[in-house]
């Protein structure tokens, strides 16, 4: 595994798993129609830690609906379903009202992944300093280190969530600019 | 080559801690095939295609 800081590419030659594969699929379409960067569990996952997850969780940049729905029908065509609703345009709203929407391979439950607009400016942020992973079948986006550390150990704070967070420490350890964690830290103090 | 070892921990929490860096010791010492292969195994006894 190797992290280019200047240019934010990771780049990992690993063995795909079931949920690396899951993610893949999903992302394949959605990248269609918009622009995501994953955050949470799974970024951590992806770079290594020994467990799973039943949800990704999955910013996307704000699309109308029509082009929602356009993304719906092609995810319905290649396989999956939402657990939420059937209604396009019910999910949209759901969207809309900062809520979230699952999606997962039809008359599956998990794994899933939990679908977000940016709810405010610390969300949006989320977009202008991502990371691209480069794996042998694709490229994912996810969220920079040091705000994937700030919002494990700031913002959830579980158990799970820290080991997640001291998972990546590790493995980044003179690579991650704790200056930045810092503030993130004090700008989720001020959202809680 | 000289192997590493686990430190068993003082209490549940020690112990996770310690095999959180004991793995992410492995993953850097080892190639991306042979960490992977170890994860995809546990993942895919949970996650089925």
């Amino acid at each position: 595994m190797e992290y280019n800081v200047k240019r934010r590419e990771i780049i990992i030659d690993k063995e795909l798993n079931n949920l690396d594969k899951f993610v893949l699929d999903f992302i394949k379409i959605l990248e269609k129609y918009t622009s995501y960067v994953i955050i949470s569990g799974y970024v951590s996952i992806l770079l290594g830690r020994t467990r799973t997850t039943e949800d990704v969780d999955i910013f996307i940049e704000r699309i109308s609906e029509e082009d929602f729905l356009k993304f719906y029908s092609e995810l319905k065509k290649k396989g999956f379903w939402c657990l939420n609703e059937e209604d396009g345009k019910e999910i949209y709203s759901y969207l809309e009202d900062n809520l979230a929407a699952r999606f997962s391979y039809k008359g599956k439950t998990i794994p899933n992944f939990e679908v977000k607009f940016p709810k405010d400016n610390l969300d949006k942020e989320t977009f202008k300093d991502f990371i691209t992973v480069i794996l042998p079948q694709g490229k994912l986006k996810i969220s920079s280190l040091e705000r994937h550390i700030a919002f494990k150990k700031y913002f959830l704070g579980s158990d799970k969530d820290g080991e997640d967070a001291i998972h990546i420490e590790e493995l980044f350890k003179d690579k991650i600019d704790y200056e930045k964690v810092n503030k993130l830290k004090e700008l989720i103090k001020r959202r809680k | 080559m000289k192997r590493d070892f686990l430190k068993p921990g003082k209490d549940n929490k020690e112990e996770r801690l310690n095999f959180i860096k004991f793995w992410v010791d492995y993953i850097k010492k080892h190639s991306d095939k042979e960490w992977s292969e170890q994860q995809s195994f546990l993942i895919n006894s949970q996650i089925r295609k």
